[in-house]
């Protein structure tokens, strides 16, 4: 293999063996790729393959054990991120970072210069020279954004757009996405991927990070897998499929096939489990949102970004306040609503923000899976001390059932992947289960942001809890698994439930026909 | 056996004690005085003189870990100790059955703290300034109390044998000091009340979705905070025989430097007893050592300072390398 010692003509980033190690495991192990101007390169592999790693080391928040990166020809080594920025990177991170408390219009300046008028005035902040220049760039990416709002109250949608601007306001080279379309719905993420194939045209190269194989089917030029913090392969994009690219990612010769839909029919109707009528929240996020759950049934919730999906789960465990016509649980009305009440009636949520409302990340495995049971392992009547082998063995049977990748019930629980912080919300949830109530699991995006081996497994544990007559509330953004997964899915448009599609009916034009038609129609209420 | 339970002991430590710099420090401050005043400062006299002087800040030092653990701060605990000594002496003076004295102003400080919980865990208040407030109300209230002036005459002698005494060669403060830290170390740390008192601390949100009432257990961590700082108080007015309406004041900053250098002991930085424990000692023992070298009180105040400066430094550096 001949060594290069210049950098490949015509590459606009050279990545040149580049390794990196945490506590001697090997995050990045050798690492060679290049991408061109006007190429649009995605990086993939599960959670824990490096991608991560590789993007820190770009943006210069990390420094290389071995091996060197070039940039226009020469060598790139950033120290910070501010620094690579004004090398021509700029990066949009998974969570994009913004200044919540400041308006959309400050938040595009804040970390660079901010226009100043002349002469005298050259210490004052121009801000009809900035509204000028951010109206320009909402032009250039064809987004319009409430300029002069605080971004606490834009939706998911307009705060990657938002940072997806800021970052080409400094007119950058490379612009690396970290899994953007993570929190957006299907049509913003077509609408970005369209942004991203108009920079591709202006000739600026983009590392393309994403879970979603369909879109970077889509939208790449070539595709680099990462595996173990290796380079699998890096392929042209038209001659894949997302199988093929699955299985080089989790490293299997081919990919399973998909495990069958197991439905339970019972002879008699089975019992509703969970029932909520005419449900509203001050805010109008919520206007008139009805749905009825059955033992046994995989219900998905599906709806555009800002549709209430998360506000009505909120709603039904009682941390977000609201009115309901009616609220039962196996057929009894629920009198007093909080998440305490909820988990003893057998309604658990499992938030979409695992690390911001799920987990608390200072503590060790254990004490996140068995904080809401405690009790158990207390004695004198769960008011003495914890008996912590008890808890232990409690903690690791759930790890085991779930296969939570960890040292042990000890490991701190931020030094977990995503994946498997999600299984660790998971099996704290089934472990939640007791005195023989139907346990509803209320899910909201449960398989964001984790990798493919994770989310088959959760969807297999979705599956088997149904078919053990548990029941699931799933909101997903995800078409393509709201459809794999659910028997029947409600539509959510702008606070109220529009449509209950099954069977037949149940089919992406038709969910997509309710979440677009113009006008809310009263259609089937269950 | 044997060397089971000392791998077990090592594993523990190794647990709690993962950034050793605080322990270090404390060590060689100890043997910096030792080599310097050998016939002074190390001796076991001298040791069980500050296991005595500690005493009083340890107490208030556990409790203000209790309100740090869920989170949240408590800056009134200087009144709360202040109120301690004043309103247990004058009951003492007013003739009250002396243990009838004591846990009616034990029972004060924890209905005050509980006010305070419930003001941050109910109303959501900033606890910051919450405390700031009722702390300067509670001052004011004990400054009423006795008009401004030491509390000293007809103080029963009953009052004074528990700051005084010494028992098996261990002052009675002392004793105090080792059974409320643990008391509390299996409070915080063995129980179902303590942990979730932690996680409300980590992620108040995430407590609350899995059904842990926050409120309560932010009620009960300020109630048990200003008790145990109202029973720091009452135990200095004993041991001193007499009590100033600003008398705890001054435990106030030293607790809290005392817990802050826990949390630098800890691996994930978190507030834990032992590690207050061991941040009240360095802090006590720099001063003792540093009053037998005869250094003037004025200096021991930036030394002190520093030190706490230093550790959160040290500690800051070790994160960043971990990472």
């Amino acid at each position: 293999m001949v060594t290069l010692r210049t950098p490949l003509p015509g590459a606009l980033l050279e990545v040149r063996g580049v390794s990196k190690a945490f506590a001697g495991v090997a995050a990045l192990s050798a690492v060679s790729l290049t991408l061109a101007p006007g190429e649009v390169h995605a990086l993939i592999g599960e959670n824990g393959a490096g991608k991560s790693t590789l993007i820190r080391v770009l943006t210069g928040t990390l420094a290389l054990d071995a091996g060197s990166l070039h940039f226009q020809g020469s060598l790139f080594a950033p120290t910070s991120p501010a620094q690579a920025a004004s090398r021509g990177v700029a990066v949009l991170h998974q969570e994009p970072q913004l200044v919540g408390s400041v308006s959309v219009l400050d938040n595009l300046f804040v970390g660079r210069k901010f226009p100043a008028f002349r002469g005298l005035g050259r210490w004052l902040v121009d801000r009809s020279a900035m509204r000028q220049r951010a109206a320009q760039g909402c032009a250039a990416l064809g987004v319009s954004l409430p300029l002069d709002a605080l971004v606490t109250g834009l939706s998911a949608t307009q705060c990657t757009q938002l940072a997806l601007l800021r970052c080409l306001m400094s007119e950058p080279d490379l612009l690396v996405l970290d899994e953007p379309t993570a929190a957006l719905t299907s049509t913003d993420a077509r609408q970005l991927l369209k942004q991203v194939d108009a920079l591709r045209e202006r000739g600026k190269a983009v590392m393309y990070v994403s879970h979603r194989l369909d879109e970077v089917l889509q939208i790449a030029d070539r595709i680099t897998v990462l595996r173990n913090g290796v380079v699998v392969t890096t392929v042209p994009a038209r001659e894949q499929t997302s199988a093929l690219l699955i299985a080089a990612m989790s490293g299997q010769t081919e990919a399973p096939s998909p495990v069958p839909i197991q439905v339970v029919r019972a002879s008699t109707k089975p019992a509703v489990v969970l029932q909520i009528k005419r449900a509203s929240t001050a805010d109008g996020k919520l206007r008139d949102a009805s749905l009825t759950l059955h033992a046994g049934e995989l219900l998905g919730l599906y709806g555009l970004a800002g549709s209430g999906r998360t506000e009505l789960l909120e709603l039904m465990v009682g941390v977000r306040a609201g009115r309901t016509e009616a609220l039962a649980a196996h057929g009894q009305p629920v009198r007093s609503n909080n998440p305490k009440a909820a988990a003893a009636r057998g309604w658990v949520l499992i938030p979409q923000d695992r690390r911001g409302h799920a987990l608390v990340l200072n503590m060790r495995v254990r004490d996140n899976l068995t904080l809401p049971f405690l009790r158990r392992f207390a004695n004198l009547r769960g008011f003495g001390w914890l008996s912590l082998k008890r808890e232990r063995a409690a903690a690791a049977a759930a790890m085991h059932d779930l296969n939570i990748k960890a040292t042990g019930p000890d490991q701190s629980v931020l030094e977990l992947s995503g994946g498997n912080q999600q299984k660790v919300v998971f099996a704290r949830a089934l472990a939640m289960r007791g005195g023989g109530q139907i346990q509803v699991l209320l899910c909201d995006e449960p398989t964001q942001a984790v990798d493919v081996t994770t989310r088959r497994a959760i969807h297999r544990l979705l599956r088997e809890h149904c078919a053990h007559g548990g029941a699931a509330l799933v909101v997903s953004s995800d078409l393509t698994e709201m459809l794999e997964l659910a028997q029947r899915v409600v539509v959510l448009r702008e606070g109220v439930t529009v449509a209950n599609l099954e069977g037949a009916q149940l089919n992406a034009p038709d969910v997509l026909r309710w979440c677009f038609a113009a006008s809310p129609v009263n259609a089937a209420r269950s | 056996m044997n060397t089971n339970a000392a791998s077990k002991l090592r594993a523990y430590f190794r647990s709690y004690f993962r950034s050793y710099g605080t322990v270090a420090a404390l060590v060689l401050i100890c043997m910096v005085f030792a080599a310097l005043s050998p016939h002074a400062f190390a001796t076991l006299g001298n040791a069980v003189n500050v296991s005595r002087q500690i005493a009083f800040l340890v107490l208030v030092a556990v409790g203000a870990t209790l309100v740090m653990a869920a989170g949240e701060f408590d800056l009134s605990v200087g009144a709360s100790a202040s109120l301690g000594g004043v309103m247990a002496t004058q009951l003492a003076v007013a003739g009250v059955y002396l243990p009838l004295a004591v846990i009616l102003t034990l029972a004060a400080g924890l209905v005050f703290g509980m006010f305070n919980g419930w003001l941050v865990g109910r109303l959501q208040l900033l606890s910051f300034i919450t405390t700031l407030a009722t702390g300067t109300m509670l001052a004011g209230f004990t400054f009423w109390l006795t008009g401004g002036s030491t509390v000293f005459n007809n103080i029963p002698d009953g009052f004074t044998a528990w700051g005084r005494a010494v028992w098996l060669g261990v002052p009675g403060p002392s004793w105090v000091m080792v059974c409320a830290v643990a008391l509390a170390w299996v409070l915080m740390h063995r129980t179902a009340f303590g942990r979730q008192l932690c996680a409300v601390g980590g992620n108040e949100r995430a407590a609350r979705l899995v059904g842990v009432n926050v409120m309560r257990h932010k009620v009960w961590a300020f109630g048990l905070c200003a008790m145990v700082a109202t029973a720091a108080g009452v135990l200095l007015a004993s041991r001193l025989g007499s009590a100033h309406p600003t008398g705890g004041n001054g435990l106030f900053l030293p607790a809290y430097a005392a817990a802050f250098l826990g949390m630098t002991t800890h691996r994930s930085g978190t507030p834990h007893v032992l590690g207050s424990l061991l941040g009240a000692a360095t802090l006590g023992i720099l001063a003792n050592g540093l009053t037998i070298l005869n250094v003037p009180s004025f200096l021991q105040d930036v030394v002190t300072g520093a030190i706490v400066v230093a550790a959160l430094v040290f500690q800051k550096i070790g994160a960043g390398s971990a990472r």
